[in-house]
């Protein structure tokens, strides 16, 4: 039975593949360590995870706090201090490994090639100056244009995601402005240098649900324009279900299921997805419990041995409280590290 | 038996400048709320941030004192009270310790230099419930009964919050608000701050406090689909004012203000194959306390606006029966 889906599922993928025939491969994560030395022992918040990024997609990685999906887009930044942190594993760029990059040419890649908009656009921004200098600086470090064809550029870009007013709004600082109007402001700093990868780190948790709604419409319509990647990371996986193409979902510090988007959500395998999935506060509870998922998600420094959601898994079996499951892949581009797949079983 | 209940409740907060700190404005934080909860009601609060869902949770309890309008508290022997201007000294220590509060973010409020057992019989101490010799002893079995009524176990109670997780902090807190038996919580975003797999937790513990106490809530949040799940009733702030009212489920079948529904279309559709958000027509965002603006709060943004709209403010209408909103288009 499986074997059958599975050749349906290569078809699909062959036919895919002949439609859009240039995938191009822009980023490529192997084997990413990112541990932390912490007084309570070292902090494995990143633990040997793969996954790459073809150009114009959106990949979303989705989990709860803790697992380590911050951790790995300040990796691919560079943003990690190291030591005392340690960094291994490979961020293949273009032609080259960014691990190990130097300093001096990390700030080539980022903020230009790569660039990042953070959850908190009232603490991103600096207070003392003004939008629109802050928007200036990233033009000065990065693009070849002087002061006056910079604004004029910054102006345009402020103009093309809708911002009513760019040319006043360009000298108000941010305390003038709404969440949701700097968190375009954001967007907009992103766009200046024309970047090949966006990391959105929560970008709309911040926000309010009408707001959130205008700020992921515009991602979409700028990802549709440029056809530019956007790794988008989040906990909601309502807003995935919105704007991403493929998800990521880690626990503790692993990735524990790849799959394009409509397959995960129609049919999630690893226990700690389905129940996420089953965690959504439905209307038809009403009046009933709410089904979720026990226990509690474990401290960095404490994490299970084998399968680390296994304490917390209803169908954990006693191979997974030893050893970690690696890789599955019932269907072409859907893998899942869990043990119950085990032997081409299907749960 | 009715628990509290408000007329026209108003907050207006002063904005202060200058040398000599002048009002020189007012934030309008709540604008003639009426609201009435009885015995094993829940009522929810719904709104985006700035609506004044916070500043009517915490003006009932009396954190704020409000600028105008009168809130009443029924005590237990069904006396009642008008508490807008200041408690009766008779009156305060049975309203404090009948009306409790449970806050957004456990990180923050819970003192982290108290152990569990310190922070759980607070409260028990504060209103005296335990007394004679063998009060210690009583109280430390009240916190451990507490303690498992909340899902943790009894040991807990030597350990301090930093030893625990977000959802065990947010136990901790309701464990600490429902030592006293209150009548009525009040929930401020009690589950925004905890991660998704745990939120369900907490709701289902609130849920079965509930039917076991039979308390009244007040359940404050940004999040519908969680309010729809707790609520009988369910009000919906924009700027300060309540613009719809009704019972949770005739809100969400037949959502008659514009804003409510703009609200309900922004709700993402947790469906890839059915994307939603492009669909979402409100544009704007909502204006500041501050400087309201004229008529209807909501007609700046209102798909649907008439021309009366930026010169009346619309009253409340009933739709359907028990079903309110305060807009134009009800009287076309």
């Amino acid at each position: 039975m499986t074997g059958a889906i599975g050749h349906e599922h290569e078809l699909e993928y062959e036919r895919e593949r002949e439609r859009e025939p240039e995938r191009e491969r822009i980023l490529t994560v192997r084997n990413l360590k990112t541990y932390f030395p912490t007084p309570e022992g070292i902090v494995r918040a990143v633990d040997d995870v793969s996954f790459h990024l073809d150009r114009g997609e959106v990949l979303a990685l989705v989990g709860e706090s803790g697992c380590g999906k911050s951790v790995s887009a300040h990796s691919i930044l560079g943003l990690i201090k190291a030591p005392p942190a340690k960094v291994e594993g490979e961020i293949v760029f273009g032609d080259r490994n960014l691990i190990g990059l130097a300093e001096k040419e990390y700030r080539h890649v980022r903020g230009k090639q790569i660039s990042m908009i953070f959850q908190e656009p009232m603490s991103a921004f600096d207070p003392l100056y003004t939008v629109g200098h802050q928007l200036m600086e990233v033009a000065k470090a990065h693009m070849p244009w002087d002061e006056s064809q910079a604004k004029e550029r910054i102006i345009d870009t402020l103009k093309s995601i809708h911002i009513p007013e760019p040319e006043k709004r360009y000298d108000e600082y941010p305390h003038e402005m709404s969440g949701g109007m700097l968190q375009r402001i954001m967007i907009a700093m992103t766009l200046i240098t024309s970047p090949d990868i966006i990391i959105a780190d929560e970008p709309t948790t911040a926000l309010d649900v009408t707001i959130q709604a205008q700020v992921l419409n515009l991602m979409q319509d700028l990802q549709n324009q440029y056809r530019g990647s956007i790794i988008f990371i989040t906990h909601d996986l309502g807003t995935v279900a919105e704007i991403a193409d493929r998800v990521h979902v880690m626990y503790a510090g692993k990735i524990v299921e790849k799959a394009p988007v409509v397959e995960l959500f129609a049919s999630p395998i690893h226990p700690y997805t389905a129940g996420l999935l089953t965690s959504r506060v439905r209307r038809e509870y009403k009046g009933k419990d709410l089904p979720y998922i026990e226990g509690h998600v474990p401290r960095a420094y404490e994490f299970p041995e084998g399968c680390r959601f296994h304490p917390r898994c209803p169908k954990a079996v006693a191979k997974c409280k030893e050893i970690p499951p690696p890789e599955f892949e019932p269907a072409q581009g859907h893998t899942v590290a869990c043990w119950l797949l085990e032997g081409g079983h299907n749960r | 038996m009715k628990i509290l209940s408000t007329r026209n409740l108003k907050k207006y907060f002063p904005i202060r400048s200058g040398v000599f700190l002048q009002v020189s404005g007012w934030v309008r934080a709540l604008e003639n709320v009426n609201t009435e909860i009885g015995q094993g009601e829940t009522i929810g609060i719904v709104g985006e941030s700035g609506c004044g869902k916070s500043t009517l949770g915490r003006t009932i309890v009396k954190i704020h004192e409000p600028t105008s309008g009168s809130i009443t508290y029924c005590d237990p022997s069904g006396a009642s009270h008008d508490i807008s201007k200041g408690i009766d000294r008779r009156v305060e220590p049975v309203f404090r310790k009948d009306v409790q509060m449970i806050f957004q973010n456990p990180f923050d409020s819970l003192d982290p230099r108290m152990t569990i057992r310190d922070t759980i019989r607070e409260p028990l101490q504060t209103h005296r419930l335990f007394a004679g010799r063998k009060a210690t002893k009583a109280m430390d079995e009240r916190v451990a009964e507490l303690l498992m009524k909340v899902g943790l176990y009894p040991e807990y109670a030597q350990r301090y919050p930093h030893e625990f997780s977000g959802g065990q902090r947010q136990r901790i807190a309701i464990a600490r608000s429902i030592s006293v038996n209150p009548r009525l919580l009040i929930c401020d975003e009690p589950t925004s701050a905890l991660d998704v797999s745990v939120q369900s937790q907490i709701i289902n513990l609130l849920r079965d406090i509930q039917r076991e106490t039979n308390m009244a809530l007040i359940f404050i949040s940004h999040n519908l689909d969680v309010v729809h799940h707790m609520s009988d009733r369910i009000m919906v702030m924009y700027l300060g004012n309540v613009v719809e009212s009704a019972p949770a489920t005739e809100l969400f079948d037949n959502p008659a203000h514009p804003y409510t529904q703009a609200l309900m279309s922004a709700i993402p559709s947790w469906n890839p194959k059915d994307r939603k958000l492009g669909q979402v027509k409100l544009e704007g965002e909502p204006p500041s306390p501050i400087n309201p603006p004229s008529g209807c709060p909501f007609h700046p943004r209102c798909p649907h606006r008439l021309a009366n709209c930026s010169k009346v403010k619309p009253g409340m209408a009933e739709v359907s029966e028990g079903h309110f909103s305060a807009c134009h288009l009800h009287r076309v």
